[in-house]
């Protein structure tokens, strides 16, 4: 007895935008009949994904241009499977120019929306690229729900293999960026050179594994993340100037420096500390005057009266303490990730002023610097 | 038998060899490439390797 039943009638083949049960444009309508899921929980995540920067406004634009209503055969535009990787390449450059052009990545990026835009648009591209790819097309032929199914398994056994392989490389890559910086740039030189060199013999699977290891190689030499002193979470509570070391470094993970139980000598004292990726705390006494330099590849940083976010974020603020009066001059690094001085633990998000406000530089005849 | 260059691999290699070398002249000092750099860097790389794939496969189909 086959287990294989046919799909009713009525039942569409190809994606198509449904005249019944529509409410707008027959997306939902047409996305539940295809893939057999209730119109209304599409609905709610198109209305959700439009709280997304109005990802889901455009999600359901996008479909609405590219996927056929029912019984007409043609969608507005007419894109073709072999046309999406140069609409997606010219897309792309048009980004990346946004970004080179932006006035703001000229002098550093201190906001990230060129960025966050350039992937929002990749991600919505992917998105309906996946979707029109996947659209049957054999245009004759009636299929059967099992041989769907089981084509959609095999669809994402290879999607899920090929994001764990990307991942795995693109893994190594980051670590050898933060570890061996010369050896991760003269890697990504030869990889190019492997690909120009098999261009001429036609491996076609290298360029993926090439691009998933050499971009986070480029992204993480970007952020000038340094993975040295290793990964994990670590505490440190000196409780007294002479066990305060010069230094305190992390490689990944979650790094706290509790400095309130020093009594700061009159002066400058001086602390560096580095966070590779992850998130570096520093809790400092109240009645030291603090001067906060702070370099962030990407990610954020709240140094009690101020904070910034973004990419390639590098600042100080320098007030002068009163004369005689105690000043720690911290020099904080994080690649990615972020870096927070505060006078007491952080319970929820960094609001500027809640966590100290630096009064100890405030003293009267003081100026700001 | 001189076989038809792969376009996509081509592409891509010499966009990652530029990048490596300017990776390499990071690493020694010579540049300082932050994100104001690299991020444009990075996607134009990615925009020239899905270009070069789209008119490979354009030329693949022979129109």
């Amino acid at each position: 007895m086959s287990s294989v039943e046919r799909e009713p009638e009525s039942s569409p083949r190809r994606l198509v935008r449904t005249r019944r049960g529509r409410l707008v444009g027959g997306v939902c309508s047409g996305l539940g009949a295809h893939f057999g899921v209730d119109p209304i929980l599409l609905r709610i995540a198109f209305v959700g994904l439009a709280l997304f920067a109005g990802a889901g406004i455009w999600l359901y634009l996008a479909i609405l241009l590219l996927v056929p209503e029912e019984g007409t055969g043609r969608a507005p535009i007419r894109l073709r499977r072999s046309s999406l990787p140069s609409i997606l390449g010219a897309l792309t450059l048009i980004v990346a120019l946004g970004i080179a052009l932006s006035p703001i990545s000229h002098a550093a990026l201190g906001d990230a929306w060129p960025v966050g835009v350039g992937v929002g648009a990749l991600a919505l591209l992917g998105a309906v690229a996946t979707l029109v790819w996947l659209r049957p097309a054999a245009h004759g032929a009636q299929r059967t729900r099992a041989s769907a199914d089981r084509r959609l398994v095999r669809v994402l056994a290879f999607i899920t293999a090929v994001a764990c392989g990307a991942a795995l490389l693109g893994a190594a890559g980051a670590w050898l960026a933060g570890t061996q910086p010369h050896a991760a740039a003269w890697t990504v030189v030869a990889v190019g050179a492997v690909l120009v060199a098999s261009a001429f013999a036609k491996p076609r699977w290298l360029v993926l594994p090439a691009l998933a290891f050499a971009l986070p190689v480029a992204i993480f030499t970007a952020a000038r993340v340094d993975l040295h002193g290793g990964v994990g979470e670590r505490v440190y509570r000196p409780s007294s100037l002479g066990q305060l070391r010069s230094g305190y470094r992390l490689g990944a993970g979650r790094l706290e420096v509790d400095l309130r139980g020093v009594q700061f000598p009159a002066g400058d004292t001086r602390l560096r500390v580095r966070l590779g990726v992850g998130e570096l705390v520093v809790l400092v006494p109240d009645r030291v005057c603090v001067r906060t330099d702070a370099h962030i590849g990407g990610g954020f940083v709240g140094a009690l009266d101020r904070q910034s976010g973004g990419l390639d974020v590098s600042w100080s603020n320098g007030p002068a303490p009163p004369r005689g009066a105690p000043r720690l001059r911290l020099e904080g690094h994080v690649g990615l990730g972020a870096l927070f001085v505060v006078d007491r633990p952080l319970a929820g998000s960094f609001q500027v002023g809640s966590y100290g406000t630096n009064e100890a530089c405030r003293q009267p005849g003081v100026t700001r610097g | 038998m001189i076989r038809a260059v792969h376009l996509t691999a081509f592409v891509a290699g010499v966009a990652l060899l530029s990048l490596g070398v300017l990776l390499v002249l990071n690493a020694g000092g010579n540049i300082d490439l932050g994100f104001a750099y690299m991020a444009p860097l990075i996607v134009a790389a990615l925009g020239l390797t899905l270009l070069a794939s789209g008119v490979q496969a354009r030329r693949r189909r022979g129109g």
